[in-house]
């Protein structure tokens, strides 16, 4: 107790002194804590984008439906990602002819699926084609669809711009197994489909290719049951009839940013399927390795109309809530992560370091008051428990302030990063991680006192005043 | 110059290095910790504005390359695949050029706080010789100036020296995976990084002095002296 009274007297004695170094202490570790919970803030980020996605990705196709005409595909090759719009068509009986496609992404590939460079010059290039999806179940005619409008107009943009589909959301039931589906909530509705119903699907000659369960509803967001359609460039009277189908939009078939990806869109699946082509033989005559984003428009007259319409639209508007920003940022919160892991192991040391020499520092410069508490008759022990007390209390003081304003910092950091600053800070911190700071630093105190007390008390009160 | 401003000069820069040489216990754990640190720092800045670099460019190339191919020119396609093969190599860089901004503030807040710990604390320490100075009729401009160079003298070799040790911790992080040697070119714009280095430290040195000499111009030696617990 008297060791404990004589060090908060001694600190507050000290208090210049102490002021500064806290400071110090207090900045430095606050960064290295700011800059731990970015990184795990970041890896978080990116594990709840992952889940959240994958969560809002209703329609997954059966492996037998998925890869037919595909030679090269064997079981477990990595699917990266695949996308494709399409439509329905409900029969007079009540079965459905053909239905929604959205898109496949497995798990581990995740990461790789979006990136800035597509995002920023929507470029795309395929390398590799496997096979198609069976994206011929939505048969060859778009009937009864409605014009998107400008929606549609902004969606072209958009899928343009950052080369990307629509995301779609389970809204009831439970994600389909085998022998399973989910079918749009509106077309349910408007069918009077029910959980648990089975539906029939035909290829596009009317050949019956069996039967589905449903699992579930989704819900999709911009690309609705009703928005499927045809965009026409009414503006230019020679073009009247030319269209763009965003049902089949091909400018889906290009989200070739990785390796091994599968693409497909509604033509490609169409003659895949329907002809019983080989993936080869398809692209020969399709001419598939080209821009096929540009493939549908007849000619560069279109192009140009196509751009510029697109252009005219206000580049700056919010067009996907705060969720689809997990999409885009996953795979940059992933590196980002990484650089930020790094730089706080980097930091660790350093933090180790002046920690060390912090209480060096401090205590050598009280060398000649330890050399008259040693002439006065102190023991070594109490003079090394009285240095060792002070310090711990002071640094403590300190580490808790920093550690409770790491978050401050953190905060003030992302909001200096463009692409995290409109992105909710959600990393709550860990109580586990903060204990292990604070030992660490009282640990790494202890051992700097007792170093540089043991080697001052080692020389007589008259060697360390002299 | 003449003799004497020459004798003054000597006289100038003799104090200085004595001063150092004088304090040299208190001076070498103070280097120690700013060797360390400024190794850090000039390491991440270097890495960070070298990958911002290098990502701009290439950047500005692809963009370029993009401009001036349309869809139906031949060679698209090619040129489509050499940006997506590229794209590969930079991603790290990407990654990194995403992040610099975060660590250049870390670091360089870090590489901050310690400067003016450094000096702070070693002012505070040698008020009581500041009050000495000033009583034997020292002007308090002459302390000022030579507290400035010594500090500037000693901080400046110490943070060379630490570039030195960065700039060949930088050279042997190049060679492993975790940093892309494609940045390897753009690490020239190093020296531009230690002259900003040692042009904040000086400003910083600067201030606090400034500051300080406020202080000590409204605080009498007497005090000064006694005030040293």
């Amino acid at each position: 107790m008297y060791l404990f009274l004589n060090a908060m007297k001694n600190i507050y004695r000290h208090k210049r002194r102490y002021q500064i170094s806290g400071i110090f202490l207090f900045i430095v570790l606050s960064v290295f804590v700011g800059t731990v919970y970015i990184s795990l803030y970041l890896y978080e980020h990116a594990d709840r984008a992952q889940n959240n996605y994958l969560s809002q990705i209703t329609l997954k196709f059966r492996e037998d439906l998925q890869w037919h005409g595909n030679e090269n595909y064997t079981e477990g090759m990595p699917l990266v990602g695949a996308a494709d719009g399409s439509t329905h068509r409900f029969n007079d009986d009540g079965t459905m002819s053909n239905y929604n496609i959205a898109l496949h992404v497995k798990k581990d590939y995740f990461y790789r699926f979006k990136n800035d460079l597509i995002e920023k010059f929507s470029l795309a290039y395929y390398e590799e084609v496997y096979g198609f999806f069976a994206d011929n179940l939505t048969a060859k005619s778009f009937p009864g669809v409605l014009y998107g409008g400008e929606l549609d107009k902004l969606t072209m943009y958009y899928c343009e711009r950052y080369n990307i589909m629509f995301r779609f959301r389970l809204c009831d039931g439970v994600m389909y197994e085998k022998g399973e589906c989910l079918i749009h909530y509106l077309a349910a509705k408007e069918h009077g489909y029910s959980k648990g119903d089975m539906i029939k699907y035909f290829d596009d000659t009317g050949k019956p290719l069996g039967s589905l369960k449903i699992s579930g509803f989704f819900a999709s967001e911009k690309y609705d049951y009703e928005s499927n359609g045809y965009i026409e460039y009414t503006d230019n009277p020679e073009r009247e009839n030319s269209s763009f189908m965003l049902g089949s939009n091909p400018f889906f078939i290009q989200d070739c940013s990785f390796r091994n990806l599968i693409i497909t869109d509604f033509d490609t699946a169409y003659y895949a399927y329907g002809n019983d082509e080989s993936n080869e033989e398809f692209i020969q005559r399709h001419e598939f390795n080209k821009y096929i984003a540009w493939y549908t428009l007849n000619s560069p007259d279109n192009l140009k109309v196509f751009r510029e319409t697109v252009n005219n639209i206000d580049d700056t508007h919010d067009f996907y809530p705060t969720e689809h920003l997990y999409h885009l940022n996953a795979d940059n919160a992933v590196g980002f992560g990484e650089n930020m892991a790094a730089a706080a192991i980097v930091l660790f040391i350093l933090l180790v370091f002046i920690i060390f020499m912090l209480n060096i520092i401090i205590t050598n410069e009280r060398k000649y008051e330890i050399g008259i508490l040693y002439s006065l008759g102190w023991s070594k022990k109490a003079v090394r428990q009285n240095f060792l007390y002070e310090n711990l209390i002071f640094v403590s003081g300190f580490t808790l302030l920093s550690l409770l304003s790491g978050k401050i910092i953190m905060n003030i950091m992302i909001s200096q990063n463009k692409y995290f600053r409109r992105l909710e800070i959600i990393y709550i911190p860990n109580l586990r991680f903060l204990i292990v700071i604070f030992g660490i630093v009282l640990s790494v105190t202890t051992l700097a006192v007792l170093a540089v007390t043991k080697l001052i008390i080692k020389r007589t009160p008259a060697e360390i005043w002299s | 110059m003449n003799s004497k401003k020459f004798n003054k000069v000597c006289f100038f820069l003799t104090n200085i290095l004595g001063g150092i040489f004088r304090h040299r216990q208190r001076y070498l754990f103070m280097g120690i910790l700013i060797f360390v640190v400024s190794v850090a720092v000039i390491s991440s800045l270097i890495i960070s504005l070298s990958a911002k670099e290098c990502y701009d460019e290439w950047e500005k190339n692809a963009s370029d390359k993009l401009n001036e191919y349309t869809v139906y020119d031949s060679g698209y396609e090619e040129m489509l695949i050499q940006i997506n093969t590229e794209k590969e190599d930079y991603k790290k860089i990407e990654s990194l050029y995403h992040s610099g901004n975060i660590i250049i503030l870390s670091f360089g807040s870090i590489g901050i706080v310690t400067l003016f710990f450094v000096v702070k604390m070693t002012i505070n320490e040698r008020i009581r010789e500041i009050g000495i100075l000033y009583s034997i009729g020292m002007s308090m401009k002459y302390i000022f100036m030579t507290l400035l160079w010594e500090f500037t003298v000693f901080i400046s070799c110490v943070i060379f020296t630490g570039f030195i040790t960065a700039i060949f911790s930088v050279k042997i992080l190049l060679r492993t995976d975790f940093i892309p040697d494609v940045i390897n070119k753009y690490t020239a714009s190093s020296a531009g990084v230690l002259a900003g280095v040692i042009a904040v430290t000086f400003v910083l040195i600067l201030v606090i002095l400034l500051m300080l000499q406020y202080k000590f111009a409204v605080t009498s030696p007497v005090r000064m002296i006694g005030d040293r617990k």
